[in-house]
């Protein structure tokens, strides 16, 4: 299995379609249990705002608690949402899911990435899953000083895919929230909210319900783990490695997420939302 | 947004021709929706209550003299984003400002006819 389908079922598991009362508006992803974020603009900037999530055949219902920055007084269509442009979500019915593992750190320079959205690639009628890869290629500061967007090239940001997570293929970690794109119909990549920022931000909600997920269940962490090896060339790459991570299933009976590790061995992985 | 009565709806907000053209444009953020007007409800819709009755007043002005017994005005609105602030005014269409006034007058006052002096039968 290569290292892209990996980082690709670790979306999956995390991941989630966000439509409102008005139709599909874009993706979110888990942080916490029971707590999603996405982009403000993604939800209009309407704090309160009632919200549905889903992946696959799971289905969540929750609302908009929170917006940054909060009173966004200045409306321009031409431009991009004022700094950071995110919003969180508070998950009120749903099953349980795993949640991204956050990076406490910024990624190398010449990190690769990997996102995951939901588009109107493959016709205007039909929102599907999508999946880019990214170089990260610098940074871009804003006029709020707590806030440093990493800029991605490489890639094609495409419509829909704000409020979706970017994983790093080297560290297995997700870096941040893709929110714009640095140019329509290029390959010129897009902005990210550091993940570092959605800490800051929610620290109880977010850092710590974070934390506490990723130390019950450390199978997310263990799977990082068997990247950056992969990436350091320290475990032999190719079907040994393969066999470490063998698959993510999503939505068992009882809504976790299992990953397999090796042949014939599976654990569980996930937590409830309530 | 919230309009002024406080009834909370949804706005698509069309953005000019040249912005949405994929390819054409700079940073743009990329959520699936239209720019959705953020915050609007605190706006109230500013322009929403003076242009509805800024128009109703004026129709009413125009017909003081004739009295009607109802009156009718059927005129469109237009939300627009405009300089940073989101704003309502009257819709036109090519370049035009329709409003249709429909009077009608139930002639109750007119003079009715006394008993007895219908139109008998030309024998």
């Amino acid at each position: 299995m290569k290292r892209e389908h990996i980082a690709e079922r670790l979306l999956v598991a995390c991941s989630a379609r966000l439509d409102t009362d008005a139709g599909p508006q874009g993706t979110a992803f888990f942080v916490a249990p029971g707590i999603a974020v996405t982009a403000a603009h993604v939800i209009g900037g309407v704090n309160g705002l009632g919200v549905h999530l889903s992946e696959s055949a799971r289905n969540w219902r929750g609302h908009v608690v929170d917006v940054r920055p909060s009173r966004a007084r200045e409306i321009a269509a031409t431009s991009p949402y004022p700094a950071p442009d995110l919003a969180l979500i508070q998950i009120d019915e749903g099953p349980r899911h795993p949640c991204a593992l956050l990076a406490k750190h910024l990624p190398s320079e010449d990190a690769r990435m990997m996102t995951r959205g939901y588009t109107r690639t493959l016709d205007q009628q039909a929102v599907t899953a999508e999946t880019e890869t990214f170089s990260l290629t610098g940074t871009l500061e804003t006029t709020d000083p707590d806030c440093k967007l990493l800029k991605l090239g490489l890639g094609e940001a495409t419509r829909g895919m704000s409020g979706a997570a970017v994983l790093d293929l080297g560290t297995g970690e997700v870096i941040g929230m893709l929110r714009t794109s640095r140019k329509l119909g290029s390959n010129l990549g897009g902005w990210v909210v550091p993940a570092g920022l959605i800490r800051l931000l929610w620290p109880e909600e977010v850092g710590l319900a974070h934390d506490r997920f990723h130390e019950q269940y450390s199978l997310w962490r263990e799977t990082a783990s068997q990247l950056r090896a992969w990436q350091s060339g320290s475990t032999r790459a190719g079907p040994s490695t393969e066999a470490n991570v063998v698959s993510v299933i999503n939505g068992d009976n009882n809504g976790f997420v299992t990953i397999e590790y090796g042949r014939g061995s599976s654990r569980r992985h996930g937590s409830g939302t309530r | 947004m919230m309009l002024p009565s406080g009834d909370l709806i949804w706005v698509h907000v069309q953005a000019e021709q040249a912005v949405m053209s994929d390819g054409d444009s700079g940073p743009t953020d990329v959520g699936l929706g239209q720019r959705i007007a953020p915050i609007a409800e605190t706006l109230g819709l500013p322009g929403f209550t003076q242009t509805v009755r800024g128009v109703v007043t004026s129709v009413r002005q125009a017909l003081d003299d004739h009295r009607p017994d109802s009156l009718t005005v059927e005129f469109g609105i237009q939300i627009v984003v405009k300089a940073g602030a989101v704003l309502s005014v009257l819709a036109e269409a090519g370049g035009n400002v329709h409003v249709t006034v429909t009077a009608s007058w139930d002639r109750r006052d007119a003079v009715v006819p006394p008993a007895g002096e219908e139109e008998l039968d030309p024998k």
